[in-house]
C-alpha cells in the first residue's frame, strides 16, 4: 500500500498504488436541485453505448430516487452497513475508507450486487421520506417532505477501486483526462472491479464474460465535445470539463470555479476515499443531515452559497453555461454589464454566449393589429 | 533463493491460520508410456490402470485477493504419455456443478502449470521465468457440450426487440452476427477475448505468465480438454502434445522429470482468479517412451 494525498478527505489515505494523476482530470458537475429525473440521459447513454449482447441490464447512466432508490439496489446502504458509523472531524475525515477499511488478504472493501440486485432501477421513485402530520406546512428551504432524483454515471475517481481491485490490471486511467476504462481484451471476469467499487458502475456482461463500465464518452471528448449524457439533458442540469487539483485551480475553469473556488459542487461519498470527479450540487430542500452522509461536511456551505447565487454574478453566469453547448467549455467570462455569460474552448475561442436573465417584454393587453388580447405571463 | 523465501512466507501465513492446511512436499508421480492414441475422455478405459496421485491444494495467500480457506483441497490426479502427447486426468469431489456465469456466479475450474524456463516459481512463474498453464473452465466446456450461453440460454424468458444491425429476428442468436455494424457492440468478441467468443474450440485456454497477474492467452492454442460432472464429482482430461514448435512449450520430454503444480475453481464458493486452492510443485517423472 502507497500513501496519496486525498483533498476531498483533507489528508493523506493508503491506496495500492502511488499517486499518478493524469494530465487532465475529467469531471462533471451535476446541480441536483434542477434533476426531473426524466431519464433522458439514461436513454441517451444507453442507446450509445448498453445495446450489446449481455449489456440488457446495464445502466452506465442511471437516474434513482433518494432516499429509498437505488440501482443496484441499496448499492450505498449496504457498504455504509458494512463500513459502520465513520467519523468526520470537521472537513477531515477521521473514520476509514475501504481502501483502509479492507479486509485481511484483500485490497479494497466491497460486495458483490445480486442479480436481482440490478433489476429495480426505478424502486423508490418519488416515493417522499416519511409521512405529512396533519397540520404539517412546508418549511423552506429545507423540506420536512423531500425526495429528489440522483443521476449516476462513473465518477473517473482519482483513485478507483475497481483498478486497485483488479488482479491483472485490466483497467487503466488513460493520462490524458483521467477516464477510467476496462481493456476489453485484457479483462477476465473476474469481477473484482464489480465488487470493489462503491458506487457499482462497472457490470458484468454474462454473455461476453467480461466487464464493462462507462467510458466517458471519450470518443466525443477527445474530440471537445462533451458526453452524450451532458449533451442530452433537457433540464441543463449538467457540464463537463477537466478539474485541477486545489492549489491548481484557476477562477476561470468552470470545473475548478465550481468546485474549489465557490464550493458547491461536492463529490459523493467522498468518504469512501476514491476522490470521485463527478460533483453535486446539493438539493436544497432535502434534510441536511442525509445530505451530509452523501456528499460529506461541505453541505451547508454548498447550499448557503448556491442560495445566495443571484446576488453573485460570476456564479449566476457560469449556472447558466450548463448545457447550453455541446462543446467542453475550458474557461468562461461573466459581462454583469450586459447580463451575459460566455464559454470558451481551447483555442480560446467564443463557441457560446448567453443571457443571464432573459429580457422583459411587456407588451400591451390589446393588440390592435391582430385584433386578439393578450396576458403576459413571465 | 526466491522459491524458497516464499515457501517460508506460505508457511508462516498458513501456521496462523485454522484450520492448518499442510503444504508438504508432494510425493511425485511416475508417468507410464502408453502405445496408443489417448482420447480427450474422462471414461477412457485406460485411465483405470494409470498410477493416481493425492495431490493437496492449500490456501492461495501470496497474491491479493487470496482465498485463505479454498473449497477444494484435494484432488486426484493420473498421467500418461505416448511419446508425443501428455495427458491429465483430474478429478474431485465438488457438491455443485457451476458452469454458467450469471452476473452473481463463478464457475468450476481446474489448471496445470508446467515451467517453460529452466527455475520456476509457484507465484505463476516471475519475470524471465515463464510458466505453461492449461486451464480448463466449466463454463467453457458447456459453450461445447451444449451451446454458445447467448441471452437465449441464459435467460429464457427475456426478450430484446431489437439490437442494432443485428441480423434474423429475436432472440437475434449472436452466432450469426458476422457483419460488423452488429459485431461492434460486442466488444470482448471483437478484440478477440477468449472468453467472449461464441465459437469455441476446446475447453482449455493455453497460457503463459511471467508471475502473478502477467497471465496471457498464448497465440497457438494446442491444448485439448473434456470435464464431465458426476455423481458429485468433476472428472477432467487435460492433454496437449509435448512439443508444438511453440516457443514457450516447456522443455519437457519423455525420459525427464519436470515439476507441475494445479489450481481447482469452485465457482459456488466464489472462487475465481487469485481466489483458488493451490498445491505446490509435484515431480512428474516421464517414462522413457517405449515400444
Amino acid at each position: 500500500m502507497a500513501t496519496v494525498k486525498n483533498w476531498q478527505i483533507g489528508r493523506e489515505m493508503a491506496y495500492p498504488y502511488p499517486e499518478t494523476r493524469p494530465q487532465r482530470q475529467f469531471a462533471a458537475v451535476f446541480d441536483l436541485n434542477k434533476c426531473i429525473g426524466c431519464q433522458t440521459c439514461t436513454m441517451a447513454c444507453k442507446t450509445t453505448w448498453t445495446v450489446g449482447k449481455g449489456q440488457e441490464y446495464m445502466q452506465w447512466n442511471n437516474v434513482e430516487c433518494k432516499p429509498y432508490g437505488g440501482y443496484p439496489m441499496g448499492w450505498d446502504v449496504r457498504l455504509l452497513e458494512k463500513l459502520g458509523p465513520q467519523p468526520w472531524e470537521g472537513s477531515r475525515f477521521a473514520g476509514k475508507t475501504i481502501f483502509e477499511a479492507a479486509p485481511t488478504g484483500e485490497r479494497v472493501l466491497g460486495f458483490t450486487p445480486e442479480e436481482l440486485d440490478w433489476s429495480y432501477s426505478n424502486a423508490g421513485e418519488d416515493e417522499a421520506a416519511g409521512t405529512l402530520d396533519k397540520g404539517a406546512y412546508e418549511t423552506m428551504p429545507e423540506h420536512k417532505l423531500w425526495f429528489f432524483y440522483l443521476p449516476r454515471i462513473c465518477n473517473h475517481c482519482t483513485y478507483p477501486a475497481c483498478l486497485a481491485a483488479c488482479p491483472r490490471q485490466a483497467i487503466y486511467k488513460r493520462p490524458e483526462d483521467g477516464i477510467v476504462v476496462v481493456d476489453q481484451s485484457r479483462c477476465r471476469g473476474y469481477r473484482e472491479c464489480v465488487k470493489a467499487c462503491p458506487y457499482e458502475k462497472v457490470l458484468y456482461n454474462p454473455v461476453l464474460r467480461i466487464s464493462q463500465k462507462c467510458i466517458g464518452c471519450y470518443p466525443a471528448v477527445e474530440q471537445g465535445i462533451q458526453p452524450r449524457c451532458v449533451t442530452t439533458c433537457i433540464g441543463k442540469i449538467r457540464l463537463m470539463g477537466f478539474l485541477s487539483k486545489p492549489e491548481e485551480a484557476k477562477a476561470d475553469r468552470p470545473m475548478d470555479f465550481l468546485v474549489h473556488l465557490r464550493k458547491v459542487a461536492l463529490p459523493l461519498y467522498p468518504q469512501f476515499g476514491l476522490e470521485p470527479n463527478v460533483y453535486y450540487i446539493p438539493p436544497v430542500s432535502v434534510r441536511r443531515e442525509f445530505l451530509r452522509q452523501l456528499f460529506g461536511p461541505g453541505v451547508d456551505h454548498a447550499i448557503e452559497t448556491y442560495l445566495k447565487g443571484k446576488d453573485d454574478p460570476e456564479l449566476l453566469g457560469m449556472l447558466h453555461l450548463f448545457g447550453d453547448t455541446k462543446e467542453i467549455i475550458e474557461s468562461f467570462r461573466t459581462f454583469p454589464a450586459s447580463g451575459e455569460a460566455a464559454g470558451y474552448d481551447k483555442k480560446g475561442r467564443e463557441i457560446v454566449r448567453v443571457p443571464v436573465k432573459e429580457p422583459d417584454y411587456l407588451r400591451p393587453f390589446y393588440d390592435a393589429a391582430r385584433q386578439v388580447y393578450r396576458h403576459n405571463i413571465s | 533463493m526466491r522459491t524458497r523465501k516464499l515457501f517460508v512466507t506460505i508457511t508462516a501465513v498458513a501456521l496462523t491460520m485454522a484450520p492448518v492446511i499442510v503444504l508438504a512436499q508432494q510425493k511425485g508421480l511416475t508417468v507410464p508410456f502408453v502405445k496408443t492414441v489417448i482420447p480427450v475422455d474422462p471414461g477412457w478405459t485406460g485411465w483405470k490402470t494409470a498410477p493416481a496421485l493425492e495431490v493437496l491444494l492449500g490456501p492461495q495467500v501470496i497474491a491479493q485477493p487470496w482465498a485463505l480457506t479454498p473449497s477444494i483441497t484435494r484432488l486426484t490426479m493420473k498421467a500418461v504419455h505416448n511419446g508425443t502427447w501428455i495427458a491429465f486426468r483430474l478429478s474431485w469431489k465438488d457438491a455443485t456443478k457451476n458452469a454458467v456465469m450469471y452476473t452473481d456466479t463463478f464457475r468450476d475450474a481446474v489448471a496445470i502449470m508446467v515451467p517453460v524456463a529452466k527455475e520456476a516459481d509457484i507465484t505463476m512463474g516471475a519475470a524471465g521465468k515463464r510458466v505453461l498453464i492449461l486451464h480448463w473452465k466449466a463454463d467453457w466446456q458447456e459453450d461445447i457440450d451444449k451451446t454458445f450461453q447467448d441471452v437465449a440460454q441464459l435467460y429464457p424468458n427475456a426478450w430484446a426487440d431489437w439490437y442494432p444491425f443485428a441480423p434474423g429476428e429475436p432472440p437475434y442468436d449472436i452466432t450469426a452476427w458476422t457483419n460488423p455494424e452488429a459485431r461492434r457492440y460486442l466488444t470482448g468478441w471483437v478484440v478477440g477475448n477468449p472468453r467472449s467468443q461464441p465459437a469455441k474450440r476446446t475447453a482449455v485456454e493455453e497460457q503463459i505468465a511471467e508471475g502473478f497477474g502477467t497471465l496471457t492467452t498464448s497465440e497457438r492454442q494446442s491444448a485439448a480438454g473434456k470435464g464431465v460432472y458426476a455423481d458429485g464429482e468433476w472428472s477432467v482430461v487435460i492433454a496437449r502434445p509435448f512439443i508444438t514448435g511453440d516457443p514457450n512449450d516447456p522443455s519437457w520430454a519423455p525420459g525427464q522429470t519436470v515439476p507441475v503444480s494445479f489450481a481447482v475453481w469452485d465457482g459456488a464458493k466464489g472462487e475465481i482468479g487469485s481466489r483458488k486452492g493451490i498445491s505446490t510443485w509435484v515431480p512428474f517423472r516421464l517414462a522413457r517412451s517405449g515400444r
